[in-house]
């Protein structure tokens, strides 16, 4: 996959979102279209922007991805389907339950 | 990918009565007496492959026992949508807990899942080394043409997909979906070239029919798939014609023949109208041999010189109004009366559901008769335009028509979403929810949303539903059920119910309360008294009753009338109805109405309103 990036000390740098079921992530599909997940994908455009990689699986549709990541099984079976989304950045889980904003994106990158 | 370039593909399609099943079923046995390994499939889920052969065949493919080249599969969308989740899930299971897995095989069961595993199958067909020819017995011709863009649209996503990375798609992970794509590109490619697949099209010798060919040949055009073929089923041999109401007939058919042959100009086979069913290895072969080599084309037919005098039909008389009947047909406590006609394609639904909307208007009753096919032709039988808004029948005072047009609800459905993001998003975020919007689904959900828009309005007495073929509407019904689900599973997690999904949900719940109410809602299957039709409506309604609605109503279409028994052939005919008449009655438990053959086809109002009294009386 070739990045631009924008700033090299990111490079390679990743987050990865383990989505819940849903029709799909881009919120506009499904009975209705889902402001939360149309904003997110504003946020993560601009997360890209600061040379950070970022991957999403949907539990439907790559539940392999979620197998693989012993961490996020462990979760959902102490938590339930609840704890998802999942954020994780390097690696490790930076935010459960729901989507980090913007700011909380920065900080972790920080 | 083994290579399988050797295989010749045929499709039949068509609207389903027209012997689509046969055609395909006799050329899979004829294919196969020329020595050829031959598979035929169906991806039709009303199918009756099995009833054609006599055995059973199912989900699976199973060896033909009279022939051992044939070998035959009936794709069952259920089953092909259950493989396809366990298929999923299958890396969750017993890994996650029972209560989060369940909910997980919930969120699969939207209609995308079940187009996406049909497809699936589908296309695993396409290559298909081990068989020198492989017979699809397709769905009806709406469905399938959506089933045949399919792979043009998603290789399209794919591609945007992977190269924005990371991406998931309406319709899987990108990274699986570029696999896919290759086979989908094959599949493609295999469906172009002339050399190896031949569409061919069933057709009855109606007016109808001939618009819906056109637009399905036309579609295909556009896919750039070119060979096509057309098969006219059901031609009154010359000789048994000896009455005034059969001549009249024959006169129509000629009349109709004369128009198709100057429409097209695609290879037209004619064949004629068997006295009896065609099932069973032997009339199987017999047809197979009299479409394949003895068939009469149509740039060699003949027509005969016909008068026609009018004035010696017998119609028969008109009955006075069954009151146990009209019950059905209007409002009860001051209730709206929604009335649906479901039944194969070709059985006369849309001139039923139009007689009845003629019918109960004259009895006071303001009302509105909808179609949601999108092949309807609801505009030629009253001769005006019927469109996406409710119109006055000319010369009516309660009669109003519409059309739900999928293509335009799909473009409503669209602007409704992206007047919203333009307001709040940037240009590229908004051309990427656009292009996310051409997804497959989308059609299905705004459809659905002009269905829900029209079953919640107050403004009519009555609303008479001329729904789409069987399998479809069973979908579309099912649709409120499954996306209510869809909805609590947003509870469950954490992104939460909105307050537009509350008004959603109870939108949804009023559809479902008021469909499984007898006295607001009556479900009628229209059939003509054969094997088919008979079973695939027994089937559905047995669907239907799983989902908590009950079929109140049966319409016996095309019956023979006695006036007109004039010699064996059209004796032979008529016994055959008359036995499945009496096989109705055993199946059904709700009353039968019949409607006799009548000599002008059900077009214009006069011909309709004529309908609508030997149905319900006068």
């Amino acid at each position: 996959m070739l990045n631009i990036n924008l700033n090299k000390q990111n490079m390679n740098k990743k987050i990865v979102i383990y989505d819940p079921p849903m029709c799909c992530s881009a919120g506009v599909c499904g009975p209705n279209p889902d402001q939360t997940l149309i904003s997110l994908q504003d946020t993560l455009e601009e997360v890209k922007k600061l040379g950070i990689e970022v991957e999403r699986y949907l539990i439907t549709q790559s539940p392999e991805k979620f197998k693989e990541n012993s961490e996020i099984i462990k979760l959902i079976q102490g938590q339930q389907l609840k704890v998802l989304p999942i954020t994780t950045y390097e690696g490790k889980i930076v935010k459960t339950g729901s989507y980090p904003t913007l700011e909380e994106f920065k900080k972790f990158i920080n | 990918m083994k290579n399988n370039m050797n295989t010749k593909f045929y499709f039949f399609s068509g609207k389903g009565g027209v012997g689509k099943t046969t055609m395909a079923a006799s050329s899979a046995v004829y294919f196969a007496g020329l020595g050829k390994k031959t598979l035929i499939v169906t991806t039709d889920p009303a199918s009756n492959l099995a009833d054609v052969f006599e055995q059973k065949i199912g989900h699976k493919i199973t060896k033909i026992k009279t022939n051992e080249n044939l070998f035959a599969m009936e794709l069952d969308p259920d089953v092909a949508t259950a493989e396809y989740k366990e298929r999923t899930l299958s890396p969750l299971r017993g890994l996650i807990p029972e209560e989060s897995f369940v909910v997980l095989e919930e969120q699969l069961n939207s209609p995308c899942t079940a187009e996406m595993a049909a497809f699936d199958r589908f296309t695993d067909f396409l290559q298909e080394p081990k068989y020198e020819i492989v017979i699809f017995d397709t769905a009806p011709t709406g469905h399938t043409l959506r089933l045949l863009e399919l792979p043009v649209e998603w290789s399209g996503v794919i591609e945007k997909a992977a190269k924005e990375g990371g991406g998931e798609t309406c319709i899987g992970p990108a990274a699986a979906l570029s696999e896919s794509k290759a086979k989908f590109d094959q599949a493609i490619a295999a469906m172009r070239d002339t050399s190896r697949t031949t569409f061919v099209f069933v057709l009855r010798p109606e007016v109808t029919p001939i618009y819906e060919a056109e637009r399905s040949i036309a579609e295909l055009l556009k896919l750039k798939i070119t060979s096509q073929e057309l098969i006219i089923n059901g031609i009154y041999p010359q000789d048994v014609c000896n009455n005034p109401f059969m001549l009249a007939r024959l006169a129509k058919q000629q009349e109709f023949l004369g128009i198709i042959k100057n429409k097209f100009s695609i290879p037209i086979t004619l064949i004629e109208l068997e006295p009896g069913e065609i099932k069973g290895e032997k009339s199987l072969i017999k047809m197979g041999k009299k479409l394949h080599e003895q068939a009469l084309k149509l740039k060699d037919y003949q027509p005969v010189k016909i008068t026609i005098d009018k004035s010696k039909f017998t119609l028969g008389d008109i009955p006075k109004v069954d009151e146990k009947i009209k019950p059905l047909l209007i409002p009860q406590n001051s209730k709206r009366r929604t009335i649906f006609f479901a039944g194969k394609g070709g059985v006369g639904k849309t001139s039923v559901a139009a007689a009845t909307g003629l019918w109960i208007a004259e009895q006071g009753y303001k009302t509105l008769l909808l179609t949601t096919d999108p092949a309807s032709h609801l505009s030629q039988i009253f001769e005006q335009d019927v469109n996406d808004k409710p119109t006055l029948i000319k010369g009516e005072k309660s009669l109003w028509a519409c059309r739900i047009d999928p293509v335009k609800a799909v473009a409503e459905y669209k602007e409704k979403i992206l007047v919203e993001a333009r307001q709040k998003y940037d240009k590229q975020r908004v051309i990427a929810i656009e292009e996310e919007l051409n997804s497959p689904c989308t059609e299905e959900m705004a459809t659905f949303e002009k269905f829900i828009d029209f079953a919640t309005r107050k403004d009519f007495e009555v609303i008479v539903f001329d729904t789409a073929p069987t399998g479809h509407t069973l979908r579309l019904l099912e649709l409120p059920v499954d996306w209510s689900k869809q909805i609590e599973i947003k509870t469950f997690t954490s992104t939460g119910e909105t307050e537009i999904d509350k008004i959603t949900k109870s939108r949804f719940k009023e559809v479902i309360d008021m469909i499984q109410d007898i006295n607001q809602t009556t479900f009628s299957f229209v059939m003509y008294p054969e094997s088919t039709p008979i079973e695939e409506a027994a089937r559905a309604m047995d669907e239907l009753l799983a989902i908590g609605v009950p079929t109140s109503l049966v319409v016996a279409n095309f019956i023979l009338p006695k006036s007109i028994i004039t010699n064996d052939y059209l004796r032979q005919r008529k016994t055959m109805q008359e036995k499945y008449l009496v096989e109705m009655e055993r199946r059904f438990t709700s009353p039968i109405v019949e409607l006799p053959l009548l000599v002008d086809d059900l077009i214009g109002k006069d011909n309709l309103m004529l309908a609508g009294h030997m149905l319900y009386g006068k």
